[in-house]
């Protein structure tokens, strides 16, 4: 009895579940042959919540928020993307399978799109989110120009706060 | 009067004349121009020989081809894609032939998007003569590339799932064990709601595939459904998703739903059989609705729940906003009826708010500085620095 106190942690463990905070930075770099033709950086932040449901199963959903210009008025247009996945309970791996309504999986066949993201548990504690992909692509133009599109994306997140 | 008659009759040899070497002249034009047309086939041999229906194969397999019969765009594109386009022709042609050869033909090439594409090809066109063959033949090379492997097995999968969906799902099925790669699972999914959403319907209802798969298939089924037929699909929801994926199925006819009738949705989300997935059928409905009209959505939480609801959209509510419009998200923090949340969510926001841009937030806290319980502000170090200011 005594030894099974001593053993006992001090904290209850860090649920998966909560709000969670992150940004994607997405690193774009056109080529034609050896020479960068474009590079540039973009970031979008989101939300999003990793709840059990109703079965107890872990769930994500979330946002992020893009910015673009329409091309006739100048305006910066704001829309919400909806992510939609499933995370594995034991190893915290976020499965996304819809961005902003598109499969993921139609990208990974014609963009070479990938994206890994997993909650990070170190002692117990939820310390973040993290996350990697990358994206690629070739598109030849009227005159024969083939231009080689690449782009990497890093997920960064932390938990905020528990679920209500 | 019979020099006018002798004229007409001269002006009539001569019209006639005229007629004949110009009907001849215009079928020896065009024999030429049927000979141009011949020549230009062979120097241009996917403009000819690839008839649309072929086109649209290869559009099927999921590649940005050329339209089927936009000739402009054809006989527009440059030399080298259509050299490539040629030697997907070829490439195609040895796959009907030989598969194991136009697959290692497609490894010797360079990485990349056209050798992506080249390996669509392939397996689009052995899902056609031998999708099982084929299957056989990726689940033993899994070591390729994950690229290749994702194209290969999407391919196949939908190519397959025309001809023999429940093969493709239980192959797909077995793949995604093995591989982890859920990519073919839900293309043949789709792509047999697509043709048949009853039979896959009611296959998706009677078999299980394991915990992910069943979560897909149920979500994707529900998803393609919801379009073809809304109300079928909420039927379906109802009477056939197994009860562990009842909340996710509801979860797709709400994103579904509320893009197009925000009315209706909240109306499903409302429904007393819905009400144990309510937290979650909310967080759907006001992420679709708030990107369309974010006011009808607020007057609907002010006017039509609960108050424990209430708490749980206006928790999501803050979550949306905070980011962009963090003064909006506090106002939604602060009408929380539930003092502890109140306080945490509202310390969340201006704590976040403060790291991102503090003037703003500051000048925030000083136009509404009785509003806010000064716990929150002792929280986030606001009145501490207030008070050593000079």
């Amino acid at each position: 009895m005594v030894m099974a106190l001593a053993i006992t942690p001090k904290t209850q463990a860090d649920p998966l579940t909560g709000f969670y905070k992150l940004s994607v930075t997405t690193e774009f770099e056109d080529k034609i042959g050896d020479d960068i033709i474009y590079q540039d950086l973009d970031g979008e932040y989101g939300s999003g919540r990793v709840f059990e449901n109703s079965n107890g199963k872990l769930r994500f959903s979330g946002f992020l928020t893009s910015y673009d210009d329409d091309e006739v008025t100048g305006d910066v247009i704001k829309e919400r993307i909806a992510l939609v996945g499933i995370v594995n309970p034991t190893t915290g791996k976020v499965r996304l399978i819809k961005i902003g309504g598109e499969l993921v999986s139609d990208w990974a066949a014609e963009e070479n799109f990938t994206l890994n993201i997993r909650i990070i548990k170190r002692v117990d504690v939820v310390v973040g989110l993290n996350g990697n992909g990358s994206a690629s692509w070739s598109e030849t133009d009227e005159g024969g120009v083939t231009t080689d599109f690449s782009d990497t994306l890093r997920v960064v997140g932390y938990k905020t706060r528990e679920l209500p | 009067m019979g020099l006018t008659h002798f004229r007409s009759r001269l002006l009539l040899i001569v019209a006639a004349l005229f007629l004949a070497i110009a009907f001849l002249a215009y079928h020896k034009l065009g024999e030429k121009t049927e000979g141009l047309s011949e020549k230009h086939r062979s120097e241009n041999p996917l403009t000819y020989t690839l008839s649309p229906k072929t086109a649209v194969g290869l559009d099927a397999a999921g590649q940005k081809g050329a339209l089927p019969g936009d000739k402009t765009r054809l006989s527009g594109k440059s030399h080298k894609r259509a050299e490539q386009d040629t030697h997907l022709a070829e490439l195609l042609k040895l796959a009907s032939q030989s598969p194991s050869d136009a697959i290692a033909e497609v490894l010797n090439m360079a990485p990349g998007s056209l050798q992506r594409r080249a390996m669509a090809i392939v397996f689009d066109q052995w899902a056609k003569q031998d999708p099982a063959a084929a299957g056989t033949w990726i689940l033993q090379n899994k070591t390729m590339p994950q690229q290749l492997l994702t194209t290969a097995s999407i391919a196949l999968a939908k190519q397959w799932s025309t001809s023999a969906p429940e093969n493709a799902l239980q192959w797909s099925g077995s793949y995604f064990k093995q591989t982890d790669d859920h990519g073919a699972f839900q293309n043949t999914i789709i792509s047999w709601t697509r043709q048949d959403p009853a039979a896959a319907g009611q296959h998706i209802a009677a078999y299980s595939y394991g915990e992910t798969p069943d979560y897909l298939a149920t979500m994707e089924f529900v998803n393609i459904y919801a379009q073809q037929n809304l109300e079928a699909a909420m039927q379906w929801v109802e009477t056939n998703t197994p009860q562990d994926l009842q909340p996710d199925a509801q979860l797709a006819i709400i994103h579904r739903l509320a893009r197009k009738d925000p009315a209706r949705a909240t109306e499903y989300v409302m429904r007393s059989d819905n009400l144990e997935n309510i937290e979650s059928n909310l967080d759907a409905l006001l992420l679709q609705w708030t990107n369309t009209d974010i006011n009808a959505a607020t007057e609907w939480v002010n006017n039509s729940l609960s108050p424990e609801h209430r708490d749980q959209a206006y928790i999501q509510l803050a979550e949306i906003t905070r980011d962009q419009e963090p003064a909006i998200a506090i106002q939604y923090a602060q009408a929380l009826g539930d003092d502890n949340y109140r306080q945490t969510v509202t310390k969340d926001i201006l704590s976040d708010w403060r790291d991102q841009n503090r003037g703003a937030a500051d000048q925030w806290i000083s136009e509404n500085f009785n509003n806010i319980d000064t716990s929150i502000l002792v929280d986030i170090g606001y009145s501490s620095e207030v008070s050593t200011e000079p």
